[in-house]
């Protein structure tokens, strides 16, 4: 390998599974002509995808940090254009100031535009109409294809390529610059309310009910029996219509020294960790938050991830239709304390329509997720058998945090597969952008 | 024109730290490289994130005629920059038999020396002329202070850099103008990345700030990271027949 590749250990937020690579971080522009680029890679942004989307083991990971060019910013429209290695955090820097605010984010500021697009991600007000996941609202997006070539595409322009790239998990070509429609707001002040939930009936129907609030994520109790269970709090939130000055505060992050023996990962510190959040959250009026407090609550630790052990950890994230939901997350839930199995975080939200990308995993339904330390050895064996039950209940695992999932069951999940193979085939036919997720998939 | 900073060879990693530090104390910035369309890049995220005003100008250390034509560019401003800081340098990706590579050699001869040299040939006389003083900064490195068997036809253009800064420095001194050399060790770049133990490189962003800093100072000579100072000094005081017996590359 020439100058500027390292070989490294990695792997991406779950620190499970990991894979040796070759790193190469380019500089400019220049470096990523064709005869500078591996004959095989894969982007990586951040890293912060859970599983194996954002390496390539035995082949080559292109990290786009430096990509990190705001290219435009227009305060009166609201569009920001970029290059794919700048983060959300980044993008709110500039906006802010002027009123404008990401329409979807996800849990953390940390990770980068272009890969919000190549996970299509969602946030908290995915149901919301005419929000959607980040692909809704990028105005379009230059790519790099397998050939050095570099095209535009939009929902006008090459269209098949578009949306095939829209939560394309970066196995399209790699997101070189891309053009966003940011949303306006007036206040960098949240108003908050949390409920708290007896059960998953009362869960259900609080999270139906049409409310005042564009932003609405649910915490469950996963060691709630019989008529607890399910039982949590939701919590809402929306953006204050209070006229005032804004300006970004950057995210102060501290850092655990270390991971925690994976020995601390039992029933009684989930306990203690599930009731103690239980304990500490009740009815609530409105309260005021702030931005960053509100949507990006684990960003003030940057290595959060340490609390899983040594091993790492799995996060099942799930969106199933309405009609199954309930059945399958008390299923789920159910199977996990028979199983001895215990998730430290629980979440649940409502989703709303598709963006259209072909492997975008946001569907009309419920989204529900668990985190299972791999320091338990049935956490893999577990979830495969809850894969069963989802096939049932037509629902489908996020990619951007899936870890394990087998190839067959991921073809029943995505019925846009065959589409996107064919595209990818047209645009990549010697499979030059591949992840260890896209080979364990069989997308290659 | 409000207070200047001209910065030749802008779009590498640390020249972009520069500009960043300077267009954030207010500076207008004078950017120059080779590649135009990567500078544009560099000067909007700054002017988008921080307010800063720049003039992309195109220049390639490598020709003559465009030596001249930039500088007379720069030169129709009333004022010259308040900072003029030489971060372009060039070293082959491939050093094996560097010696015996004509093209390579041309290029790291220019790159390194000549076109600096060249270049201040067009603002000495209105330096000398100059009641405002004026910082020039050399980027240059350790490479120079003393040859090596992998890499000497580079470390001869920046030891030629570094005895020339010293000759400006003495020149310039009554007129009140500074000269800083700065010696890099290793920088976590791309010359570097993967290759270099981290604890001996330093970053970009932190090799800016000592920069800026020592040009607040109006220090001569500075070693980046600063403990190179001690490494280099016992590199320099080994006797010749012991050094060329060394396994060092």
């Amino acid at each position: 390998m020439h100058l500027g590749f390292v070989n490294k250990k990695i792997s991406g937020w779950g620190r499970y599974p990991r894979g040796s690579t070759s790193v190469f971080r380019p500089e400019r522009s220049a470096d990523y002509a064709s005869k500078n680029l591996p004959k095989k890679m894969i982007a990586r942004g951040s890293g912060l995808s859970y599983g194996d989307g954002s390496f390539a083991s035995n082949s080559a990971t292109i990290s786009t940090k430096l990509l990190n060019k705001i290219l435009a910013f227009d305060p009166i429209n609201g569009t920001i254009s970029c290059q794919s290695g700048v983060t959300l955090e980044e993008i709110i820097e500039v906006s802010l100031s002027h009123g404008w605010f990401l329409p979807v984010t996800p849990g953390t500021a940390r990770v980068t535009a272009g890969g919000c697009a190549a996970c299509d991600v969602h946030g908290k007000n995915h149901h919301v109409q005419g929000i959607g996941s980040f692909g809704n609202h990028i105005r379009s997006l230059q790519l790099l294809l397998a050939n050095g070539d570099t095209v535009l595409c939009s929902k006008n322009e090459n269209t098949d390529i578009f949306f095939a790239t829209i939560g394309g998990m970066g196995l399209t070509g790699i997101i070189m610059d891309l053009t966003i429609q940011l949303t306006q707001i007036s206040s960098t002040a949240m108003c908050v309310q949390n409920r708290k939930v007896n059960n998953l009936e009362e869960m259900f129907s609080i999270l139906e009910e049409e409310h005042e609030y564009s932003h609405c994520v649910a915490w469950l109790d996963s060691n709630a029996k019989g008529k607890n269970l399910g039982r949590g709090v939701v919590m809402f939130g929306e953006h204050s219509r209070i006229r005032q000055p804004m300006k970004w505060q950057p995210i102060i992050r501290r850092s655990l020294p270390f991971s925690v023996p994976s020995i601390m990962l039992n029933k009684l510190t989930s306990y203690a960790f599930n009731s103690a959040v239980e304990f500490s959250s009740r009815n609530q009026n409105a309260t005021q938050s702030n931005l960053a407090n509100f949507f990006y609550p684990l960003d003030t630790i940057s290595n959060w991830n340490l609390l899983y052990g040594r091993l790492g950890f799995v996060e099942y994230q799930v969106v199933v239709p309405e009609v199954t939901a309930y059945q399958f997350i008390e299923y789920v839930i159910t199977e996990m304390q028979k199983r001895n199995l215990y998730s430290f975080l629980t979440s649940m939200k409502r989703m709303g329509p598709a963006s259209g990308g072909l492997l975008s995993f946001p569907m009309p339904g419920y989204s529900f997720s668990i985190d299972l330390p791999m320091a338990d050895k049935n956490t893999i064996s577990f979830l495969d058998s809850m894969d069963e039950k989802l096939l049932e209940s037509k629902g489908r695992v996020y990619l951007a945090k899936d870890a394990r999932l087998k190839a067959g069951v991921f073809n029943e999940m995505y019925p846009s597969v065959q589409q996107f193979l064919s595209i990818k085939k047209k645009i990549d036919p010697d499979n030059r952008f591949s992840s260890d997720l896209s080979v364990r998939l069989g997308l290659d | 024109m409000s207070e200047s900073i001209m910065i030749i060879g802008s779009t590498s990693l640390l020249a972009q730290q520069l500009a960043k530090t300077y267009a954030i104390k207010g500076y207008h910035l004078l950017l120059l490289a080779r590649d135009g369309s990567e500078v544009g890049k560099i000067g909007e995220d700054l002017k988008i994130r921080h307010n800063a005003t720049y003039t992309n100008i195109a220049c390639d250390l490598t020709s003559i005629e465009s030596i001249a034509e930039s500088s007379h560019k720069i030169l129709e401003y009333d004022e010259l920059p308040r900072t003029i800081i030489f971060v372009a340098g060039y070293i082959p990706e491939e050093l094996d038999k560097i010696g015996e590579n004509q093209e390579e050699i041309h290029k790291m001869t220019f790159t390194n020396y000549l076109g600096p040299a060249l270049f201040l040939s067009y603002f000495l006389p209105k330096l000398r002329n100059s009641t405002n003083p004026v910082n020039i900064v050399f980027v240059s490195s350790v490479a120079a202070d003393r040859g090596r068997k992998s890499n000497y036809p580079y470390g001869a253009a920046k030891n030629a850099l570094n005895t020339y800064a010293q000759g400006l420095r003495a020149l310039l001194h009554p007129y009140g103008h500074c000269v800083l050399t700065v010696k890099m060790g290793y920088m976590n770049t791309r010359l570097a990345y993967g290759k270099i133990p981290l604890v001996l490189a330093c970053s970009p962003k932190y090799a800016a700030l000592k920069i800026s800093q020592a040009v607040e100072s109006k220090k001569f000579i500075i070693y980046l990271p600063g403990f190179w100072r001690l490494i280099m000094i016992a590199l320099r005081s080994l006797p010749e027949r012991v050094f060329i017996k060394l396994p060092i590359p």
